[in-house]
């Protein structure tokens, strides 16, 4: 993996810091949601004990105390008063939930809703019969056959009892007995309908005349059968009031409610009493409320213990005597509520309930801001950080590629050793390796630049004991006795003589770079036709190596160039020398001139054997031969191409030497520079 | 009988350097350090003398030397043998006014010609009415091969030995190409190609030092050079 790849990875663990962030704010909404709860039951705590010393809601609670074993009606109230004719259409739609009478699996049951509105009470009876019959006027003057026998108590504490019939669909009869006699009565509205599997009533009757209590029983009888009766309260225990919540608590309940706050009272027996204020996010029935933006990202972000659905206490009327808990969190769909519970004591009894509900949306929105801020701002930390460390991997990774791309080019294709490096003057670690780099290519350098000379300094050291054994052999010779005499002797001092000479060839080809160098310090230069001059030349190769030299010069346009002629003759005396050395007898020898936009460009290419890969940058320093060794090979020293490079390096020119693309043989490129006339 | 000097600090190549001189019937004496050679030529001057350069300790010894020497008379031949052949060096010998400047690996044959060849010199300035034996005109250029001299314009050029001979073999047949070689031959030398080509650059400019338009010496490139006239 490169660095920067390497640091990109590093830079991804800032990703902890948004993480902590969301645990810390977590944290923080556990805290302030204890710390509301706190807070409700401190008010929820105070408003019981207000109302347990307020002798008027004492006096209201105890009125609404159901006898024992009772089970009073509950009467919701309603946004508009129904129209009472027999049809459920508005019933269907109301959100509390029914009383069911009777068993499940009894073949006639019942369900009953009471409801309140303005000084009336509303009901809605459905009973399922399979076999419904009609009053016979005939047969009983009250009720002859399925009817509702309803047990009213009024405001003066009079009891009544009202039997509902009908002879067909449409109104109902209402009677009652007023001592011996039957009675209609007209203040209490009833209709009868049938429905698929028995019959609905819907009934209408003024609140003072049942406001101390109701019981509504279903009687189902048909000829031959025995009498079926479902009770919504056992007759034989005393008839429950109607529970029902009071506009005088309520108003005195409204005192305390606050925004996003809900009061309710509930009697002793948990009935629902009064009901005040609404919490924010409280769901209606009407109008859906609008969801909190991103509620899926909060819900993702934030853990989500596992809390009980929200019931609203008004749809049932009443809290089911199983929920103890006093304080309890809530879902309503994305909003939490909080519910506390606390009983009104009146002296040792429990005089109702005080409960209070209120949803943790204000909290809840500040927390979403301020998650919203977090993750902006990890965001950008995230994003500078991320760039910063790019940036930062990006740089090293430069200055390394840099170092390593100056390191690998410091032993040049020329063999020229730079040891000035990138970033030797910095102080981190990467300053120690460029200058650490250096001193190695400093000794390198020194070391090159001893081998570069050590021709010159050996043939110079060598020169003196030659010339002790040439002129030794040279009395040798003068004071040879003929050869007649001594043959042996004579050839002998011949072979000695050879060596020596030979010896002596080496050392001047040692020298000659040297005196080279010395001589490009004094070159002069001049302005040359070099095409003529190649052709001269190629016709002088031509004769003195003994064979064909053939030379191409693309676009005769003049090639008047200033440059050293001597130096370049030289130059080409060694290209061509080594190009007739390498290539076979058959083979060709071409020379070509040619210009590009800034360089004419001279080619001497040959058949023959190739350069191998590895020594082609290496070819023009000074003592590398790849001639193979053979025993013509007298004094290759390698320096010849050394020479070349001298001679180029003086024009400015660069040298390269390639294997043909055919792989036919070999191409030494020369490029000088065009100069301005 | 002529008496030679060498100063040369390698005991066994001046041993050997006299023992084809005195084969010559010359009288050799060799000194091996500087002291001593002035010493000897302060008592009386040798009629040539072959200095090394480097004398001992003293590196540059030899060149103090033939300074010395030419304060002591204008006229000796001075011959520098040495194993040091760098331009720099020839320069700087022939300069103080050495009459050939020589490397070490040189033939005995090859020396000898050349003592020979600067005896002659000598005897020719000294019989200075003798009449010319073998002189050659090519044009302007007068070369007088017995003297050891030649002239341009009838102006005397100061060449020394190695440079009269690749003059006279260039001169000699005006227009054909003499190779580097022929021209080493000629000088009774074994030099690189780069050193042919220093000669031929000072002989150039010893001309034009006379002559500003001169432009006899050619360069065949390839090949070598040649007198055109």
């Amino acid at each position: 993996m490169r660095l920067r790849h390497q640091l990109i990875l590093l830079a991804a663990l800032t990703l902890v810091l948004p993480w902590a962030a969301l645990q810390y704010i977590s944290e923080m909404q556990s805290t302030l949601r204890d710390g509301q709860l706190r807070a409700m039951t401190a008010s929820a705590r105070a408003v019981a004990k207000l109302l347990a010393s307020d002798g008027e809601y004492l006096a209201l609670t105890s009125r609404h105390l159901a006898p024992a074993g009772s089970q009073p009606l509950y009467a919701h109230p309603l946004p508009a008063a129904p129209i009472v004719d027999g049809y459920d259409d508005e019933w269907r739609y109301y959100p509390f939930s029914p009383r069911t009478l009777g068993k499940p699996d009894a073949s006639v049951q019942g369900t009953v809703q009471l409801a309140e509105f303005g000084s009336q009470l509303y009901g809605f009876v459905r009973v399922t019969d399979r076999d419904v019959h009609y009053h016979n006027p005939a047969l009983d003057a009250v009720a002859s056959g399925d009817h509702l026998v309803m047990r009213t108590r009024n405001v003066r504490g009079e009891q009544h009892q009202y039997f509902i019939s009908a002879s067909a669909p449409g109104r109902a009869q209402v009677y009652r007995w007023a001592g011996q006699q039957v009675q209609l009565e007209h203040r209490i509205v009833a209709h009868w309908q049938e429905r698929v599997g028995g019959y609905q009533l819907e009934f209408q009757l003024p609140v003072a005349m049942a406001q101390e209590g109701l019981s509504v029983t279903v009687v189902s009888q048909s000829p031959g059968a025995a009498v079926v009766r479902l009770s919504s309260s056992a007759n034989a225990i005393a008839l429950p009031p109607v529970m029902r919540q009071h506009p005088d608590l309520n108003g005195l309940l409204a005192v305390f409610a606050e925004a996003d706050q809900r009061w309710m009272v509930l009697s002793p027996q948990r009935w629902l009493l009064a009901d005040a204020g609404s919490f924010a996010g409280q769901p209606s029935d009407y109008p859906a409320p609008a969801a909190m933006p991103y509620a899926w990202l909060w819900r993702i972000l934030l853990a989500r213990p596992v809390l009980p659905q929200w019931r609203d206490l008004a749809v049932a009327g009443f809290l089911p005597a199983t929920d103890t808990a006093q304080q309890q969190w809530y879902y309503t769909r994305d909003t939490w509520v909080a519910q506390v519970r606390l009983p009104i004591y009146a002296g040792n009894d429990i005089a109702g309930y005080v409960v209070l509900e209120q949803s943790a949306q204000a909290q809840d929105e500040g927390t979403q801001q301020a998650l919203w801020r977090l993750l902006l701002y990890s965001l950008l930390t995230v994003l500078v950080l991320g760039f910063g460390l790019l940036g930062y991997a990006s740089w090293l990774s430069w200055r390394v590629r840099r170092l390593a791309r100056a390191a690998e080019q410091a032993l040049g294709e020329r063999g020229v050793v730079s040891h000035d490096l990138p970033d030797n003057t910095r102080a981190d670690e990467l300053g120690d390796l460029s200058r650490s780099f250096s001193r190695v290519l400093q000794r390198l350098g020194d070391y090159t630049d001893y081998l570069q000379t050590l021709s010159s300094k050996l043939s110079h050291e060598l020169r003196t004991p030659l010339a002790v054994v040439k002129s030794s052999l040279d009395n040798v010779k003068s004071e040879l006795p003929s050869a007649a005499e001594s043959p042996n002797l004579a050839i002998y001092h011949q072979r000695a003589q050879a060596g020596a000479d030979r010896l002596s060839g080496i050392l001047n080809a040692m020298s000659a770079a040297t005196h080279l160098e010395a001589s490009l310090a004094q070159a002069d230069k001049e302005w040359v036709a070099v095409d003529d001059l190649l052709t001269d030349l190629v016709r002088a190769y031509s004769d003195s190596f003994g064979r064909k030299i053939s030379l191409h010069i693309e676009d005769s346009a003049g090639y008047q160039m200033l440059l050293a002629p001597e130096l370049l003759v030289q130059m080409l005396d060694k290209l061509v020398e080594n190009a007739v050395d390498f290539c076979p007898a058959s083979g060709c020898i071409l020379l070509t001139l040619g210009r590009s936009e800034h360089h004419v460009i001279l080619q001497v290419s040959n058949d023959g054997s190739l350069l191998p890969e590895a020594m082609q940058h290496q070819l023009f320093d000074s003592l590398v031969s790849i001639r193979p060794r053979t025993a013509q090979s007298s004094s290759h020293l390698g320096l010849g191409l050394h020479i070349v490079r001298l001679i180029v390096d003086f024009h400015n020119g660069r040298v390269s030497a390639a294997n043909r693309a055919d792989g036919s043989g070999v191409v030494f490129t020369v490029r000088l520079p065009i100069t301005d006339a | 009988m002529r008496h030679i000097a060498v100063v040369e600090d390698e005991a066994d190549l001046a041993e050997n350097c006299r023992a084809a001189l005195m084969r010559q019937g010359f009288g050799v004496s060799v000194y091996a350090d500087r002291p001593s050679a002035l010493a000897a030529f302060k008592q009386r001057l040798p009629d040539l003398a072959i200095i090394d350069v480097g004398l001992g300790a003293e590196y540059e010894g030899g060149f103090d030397l033939c300074r010395e020497l030419r304060s002591l008379s204008p006229a000796v031949p001075i011959i520098f043998l040495t194993a040091r052949d760098s331009d720099f060096d020839v320069v700087s010998g022939l300069r103080l006014g050495a009459d050939d400047y020589l490397t070490k690996d040189i033939s005995q044959p090859h020396m000898l010609a050349r003592v020979n060849a600067l005896f002659r010199r000598v005897d020719a300035l000294a019989n200075a009415s003798q009449a010319s034996g073998e002189q050659m005109q090519r044009g302007e250029l007068l070369l007088d091969m017995d003297r050891m001299c030649a002239r341009w314009q009838e102006v005397p050029l100061d060449l020394t030995v190695t440079e009269l001979w690749i003059l006279q073999a260039l001169a000699k047949h005006p227009g054909h190409v003499k190779s580097r070689q022929q021209l080493m031959d000629a000088a009774n030398v074994v030099l690189d190609d780069n050193t042919i080509t220093s000669h031929i650059k000072r002989l150039r400019k010893k001309f034009i030092a006379v002559d500003p338009a001169f432009d006899c010496i050619k360069t065949a490139y390839g090949m070598g050079y040649r007198w055109d006239t």
